[in-house]
């Protein structure tokens, strides 16, 4: 058996699009896995009674949005190709979950701290107007009941509003886009399905008309300071 | 994936979304514009349940190779799914185009069980196509059913242009190549088409056949409507099992599935011949695989696939003649790769010790054992060759191989059974318990021997056709007669509903005229019928009753044997005699030689082919 140490650290950025984004984390896991038997990328196993091949992730991104940018953490044995291990994992991925880069990590992947999402709205009463609520409306406190381990009754109430930064809404005609970065943290990850949540609680836009939805995009990631990018 | 229907947005509002996304990696894309039959493969269940089935992942992959015809899956939306696709008016769709099944050339159901049957009319109904074949014009796709439930279709007849005997992987091929022929011709009408179909060797053509019944309601012929299509049709069989097409690829599912998993085909049939077994008889000759092909399929998967599991898939796997040598060579390499192999279906009699510890050397499987009968009268009498000896063998060897738990698997309301029987099966149970006891290098603490118990349904085409299944009341008396005598608290007794398999009885042995009981039951929003939350007996007896047919006609009357029966217009290549004296044998509890042994002259060795155990043609026995 190769020691753990003989293997090199090696970092996947990804984007998950179309129709992966149905694809929980879970299962994203088990389709990079056997992928990487695919592209015959020999990735290190943990050992113990049921080995299996190790993977690191970034923040699990919430069912039903896009990604352009998602991590993933792995070891390979050396000697390590960057480029042939990103080709030959495209051509064993399917079409919607893609490896844009491949290399050698600098960053722990808790310095993950903000992440920016793009919203297209598309619902029935769109207008500059709404726009401009939607707008007001992230300015302000939005109380969300989120799952927690934390309190007896698994829920609890959090003000959303001091995860996010930069926030701009514009209404193009077509659909309202809103761009904002939320906090991902693991103190403090903001879900964009809060957002959605929000504006169902503040301004009743709920997508439950005919013809009505939402997408959301994860664009860009950054560090602590929402500047500087996260890669 | 929004460009044709907001799918995104109810997609949100449903359970496990990934259903029904497609996308997966492995679906076969075609240019649209280059395809000259476009063939939507309708597996009337769940995903989980459809992807997992080799039969369908075969057929996509027989019919894709084929550059004219693309294939692609349909399953049935789950019920909150498919109320957001009403609500939303949007038809069932195609996995990979996401294009509307209505618009396809060919749409071919599957047929796995009995029932299905509801849900298949549920999923008509989902494409906006009218449910009767005769209602439906040009332009609406050729409609066809395969599959095991196609050897007595007489129940779905009515909404079925054509239907595929036997051995799909070439059939449908040709059936495609014809309709694709006749189109470019330009003399192409659908009754021109089906016509000509009827004349290939394995495609029937229900509503070319004229059935009369007699005044006591049993069949009494089946007319073909012209004199160049046969009176019986021949089931297809895969002449040489080797060369025949498999899979190089499956489609990866994102969600997990059933079976996630390879499957490699050992053999297709079995050489067994319990009297009770649909599948042993429809798929006779058996034909094995050479273990050369299979570890080459086996490679080529897993590069393909990069699954972490081999299953080995076949009837009574531990019957085929080269399994030490097939193991062996998986095995050179799945250590290895840590790739584990399983053996799904084992028989009590030829299960070896070392085969078990050989694949338990990866990964450990259920261990299951299929006894069918608690007494030897009564297993002699159904044709399963095994003794008590064997059972507890077995069970030994797994105990020493450190295992605690065995599942057994019996049937209730067998032909010939008595109460002795019955109570026969819970004295097995409490011996394979005391064998656990006795064995001294036995695991730690306390067996759990679990005892599985379905209801026997007489199926088509076995030597026991002819049977009645019994009554509600006599199940349900028998079920509780076995539960009252279990005390052993290491003994866990699952029974099946006796209320599920009596409508499976129905629709098994049913014909024509039943038709009109299932449109009745579409009316009704019937779907689902294999599921516990969906099923609902007393709705079934209404629908019944509302159509003026009486169940227990087709579930628990004795069949003539003199009577023609729906399903005789099908020849499955076993005669008709064969079964009687099977049956015949059956009730003089005299058993019958597997073909491993010797020929007992069912007839199939008649299709031809390089049969595994089967005399040919000219030595006739
Ligand atoms: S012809 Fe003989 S050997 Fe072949 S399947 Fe029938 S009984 Fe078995």
């Amino acid at each position: 058996m190769v020691s753990v140490n003989e293997y090199e650290k090696v970092r996947l950025e990804f984007s998950k699009t179309g129709r992966a984004k149905f694809i929980s984390h879970l299962d994203l896991n088990r389709t990079l896995r056997t992928a990487f038997v695919r592209a015959k990328v020999a990735i290190w196993f943990t050992n113990g009674f049921n080995p299996h091949p190790k993977l690191v992730f970034s923040l699990p991104l919430s069912l039903g949005a896009e990604s352009m940018c998602e991590f993933l953490d792995i070891r390979v044995l050396p000697p390590v190709d960057h480029e042939k291990i990103k080709e030959s994992l495209n051509k064993n991925l399917p079409d919607d979950i893609q490896i844009k880069r491949v290399y050698k990590p600098k960053t722990k992947l808790e310095d993950l701290c903000w992440s920016r999402y793009t919203f297209k709205l598309y619902f029935n009463s769109m207008s500059e107007e709404k726009a401009n609520e939607i707008k007001s409306m992230l300015e302000n406190p939005m109380i969300i009941t989120k799952r927690t381990k934390k309190t007896k009754s698994g829920l609890t109430d959090i003000d959303i509003l001091p995860g996010i930064r930069s926030s701009t809404v514009v209404f193009d005609g077509e659909c309202v886009n809103i761009s904002a970065d939320l906090e991902s943290s693991v103190d403090n990850y903001i879900n964009p399905d809060y957002i959605i949540r929000a504006l169902d609680k503040y301004l009743n836009i709920d997508f439950e008309q005919s013809g009505e939805y939402y997408t959301v995009m994860k664009e860009v990631t950054f560090k602590k300071d929402c500047k500087t990018v996260y890669q | 994936m929004n460009e044709k229907y907001n799918i995104d947005g109810i997609l949100r509002k449903v359970l496990k979304p990934g259903r029904y996304t497609g996308g997966e990696y492995g679906q076969i894309i075609k240019d649209k514009e280059k395809i000259k039959c476009r063939f939507a493969f309708a597996f009337p269940d769940t995903y989980e349940i459809g992807m997992s089935n080799l039969g369908v992942r075969i057929l996509y992959g027989a019919l894709n190779k084929n550059e004219n015809i693309w294939c692609e899956r349909v399953y049935a939306p789950w019920i909150d799914m498919q109320q957001q696709m009403k609500k939303h008016n949007i038809p069932l769709y195609a996995h990979e185009s996401m294009d509307p099944v209505r618009k396809f050339d060919i749409l071919g159901f599957t047929l796995q069980y009995e029932l299905c049957y509801s849900t298949v009319l549920n999923m008509l109904e989902l494409s906006d196509i009218p449910l009767y074949a005769k209602d439906r014009g040009e332009e609406y796709p050729i409609v066809i059913g395969g599959g095991p439930c196609a050897y007595n279709a007489e129940p779905v007849a009515d909404f079925f242009d054509v239907f595929s005997i036997g051995e799909g992987e070439e059939a449908l091929v040709e059936f495609c190549e014809l309709y694709i022929k006749m189109k470019e011709s330009g003399g192409y009408t659908k009754e021109k088409f089906l016509h000509e179909a009827a004349k290939i060797e394995g495609f029937y053509v229900p509503s070319l056949y004229d059935v009369s019944y007699n005044d006591d309601g049993t069949v009494k012929e089946y007319t073909p409507k012209y004199d160049d299509i046969p009176t019986k049709i021949r089931k297809r069989i895969i002449k040489d099992f080797d060369k025949t097409y498999f899979p190089e690829q499956f489609v990866m599912p994102y969600i997990e599935t059933v079976h996630d998993r390879i499957v490699l085909e050992v053999y297709r049939g079995c050489p067994r011949g319990c009297r009770f077994c649909q599948a042993g008889m429809i798929y006779r000759p058996a034909r094995a695989k050479s273990p050369e092909v299979l570890n080459r399929d086996a490679k080529t998967l897993y590069e393909n696939t990069g699954y972490d599991e081999i299953s080995l898939c076949s009837l009574s796997i531990s019957d085929y003649p080269h399994i030490r040598e097939l193991t062996d060579k998986l095995l050179e390499w799945t250590d290895d790769k840590m790739v584990g192999l399983s053996l799904p279906s084992m028989r009590a009699d030829s299960f070896s010790r070392e085969l078990m510890k050989r694949v338990s050397s990866v990964r450990a499987s259920g261990l299951t054992f299929a006894p069918e009968a608690g007494m030897q009268r009564l297993r002699d009498a159904i044709n399963k060759n095994i003794c008590e000896k064997d059972i507890f063998e077995a069970c030994r060897a797994a105990f020493e191989g450190g295992r605690n738990q065995v599942k057994l698997y019996f049937m209730c309301g067998l032909p010939t059974e008595t109460e002795e029987d019955i109570l026969g099966i819970e004295k097995l149970a409490r011996a394979v318990v005391d064998e656990y006891y006795q064995t001294e290098n036995r695991p730690k603490g306390r067996p759990t021997v679990t005892i599985s118990v379905a209801c026997f349904i007489p199926k088509p085409f076995t030597p026991f056709q002819w049977d009645r299944q019994s009554t509600m009341e006599e199940l349900v008396e028998k079920q509780q007669l076995l539960a009252s005598a279990i005390t052993d608290r290491s003994i866990k007794y699952n029974y099946h509903d006796a209320n599920v398999s009596r409508i499976e009885a129905v629709f098994a042995r049913g014909d024509r005229r039943l038709s009109k009981a299932l449109a009745k039951a579409a009316e009704y929003g019937f779907k689902f019928d294999a599921w516990d939350e969906c099923f609902d007996y007393d709705k079934w007896l209404s629908v019944f009753d509302e159509c003026g047919i009486d169940p227990s006609f087709y579930a628990n009357r004795e069949f003539g044997e003199d009577e023609v029966l729906p399903w005789d217009i099908i020849d499955c290549g076993v005669s008709k005699e064969f079964f009687l004296r099977e049956r015949h044998k059956a009730y003089n509890d005299t058993v019958t030689e597997n073909c491993m042994k010797s020929c007992a002259g069912c007839g199939a060795n008649k299709l031809g082919g390089e049969c595994t155990w089967c005399p040919s043609t000219n030595t006739k026995k």
